[in-house]
């Protein structure tokens, strides 16, 4: 038999090949590589925001009163502090460093009272201001 | 018997459908990643917000005004972010306490995404 076509094997193999190809070749596809760093950015910038966040309660939740805000330091009743730095891409919390990832800030504290202040919260695709109280636990 | 040149319908239908399934299962990975990268956004963005409300909320409570005076419309307006979001605030009380249930959805795609509650009691 004289055969000039492919056979429907052959076509699943060429198709198989095909995908092991584009597989391999996925880091350098540029647009599929940056939704990748993307994903990760957002990922990590997410996950450091939520652990300044269960940090900054646990400080505050043992404290009564605030101090005094200085120079992006706030200084609580209990000897605890939250200093805000880098422009607010770096927290120390009672000597604890967390570094915020990519846009990721914490920033501007502003004095209300002396049990509450408020902060800008950039989340990457927000920016909010968030008010925070002491002496007050988790419910 | 007849020479062959090519393939078969039923082979090109075969292949054609080998590579759809594959093209709609990588548009629809592709789709729900934004959709998970856009949820785990709102998670992070309702945290804080909420965290604003109760504190909003816990103040108020200690300046002396009743759970009932506070409104959907004063927490509203600690809303800044560029995204459409939604307030509803009901009051309940049982026979040892009463609170504020406090709910917050995102409605960017006009109908909430997902909805997350915190309550605040008053003491």
């Amino acid at each position: 038999m004289n055969r000039t076509a492919f056979t429907l094997i052959e076509l699943m193999i060429v198709i198989a090949i095909m995908g092991v190809v584009f597989v391999g070749l996925y880091p350098a596809f540029p647009a599929l590589s940056n939704y990748s760093a993307r994903y990760q950015k957002t990922i990590a910038e997410n996950t450091s925001l939520t652990l300044a966040y269960n940090l900054i309660r646990n400080c505050l939740k043992d404290s009564q009163r605030i101090v005094k805000i200085v120079d992006g330091r706030i200084f609580l009743d209990n000897d605890y502090y939250i200093a805000i730095e880098n422009f607010g891409q770096q927290l120390r919390i009672n000597g604890h460093v967390l570094k915020l990832a990519g846009r990721a800030t914490i920033s501007e504290i502003e004095h209300v009272s002396d049990t509450m202040f408020i902060t800008r919260v950039n989340t990457g695709v927000d920016s909010i201001r968030v008010i925070w109280k002491v002496g007050v636990g988790y419910e | 018997m007849k020479k062959r040149y090519g393939l078969t319908l039923i082979e090109t239908c075969l292949s054609v459908t080998l590579a759809s399934i594959f093209l709609t299962t990588l548009f629809s990975l592709a789709d729900n990643h934004r959709k998970i990268l856009r949820r785990i956004q709102n998670n992070t963005t309702a945290l804080y917000m909420l965290e604003s409300m109760r504190n909003f909320t816990r103040f108020q409570l200690e300046s002396g005004v009743g759970l009932e005076a506070i409104g959907k419309k004063d927490l509203e307006e600690l809303i800044e972010s560029e995204h459409k979001w939604s307030v509803s605030v009901s009051v309940a009380e049982d026979s040892s306490s009463k609170k504020i249930r406090i709910s917050l959805a995102n409605t960017d795609a006009g109908k909430p995404d997902c909805i997350y509650t915190t309550e605040v009691f008053a003491r």
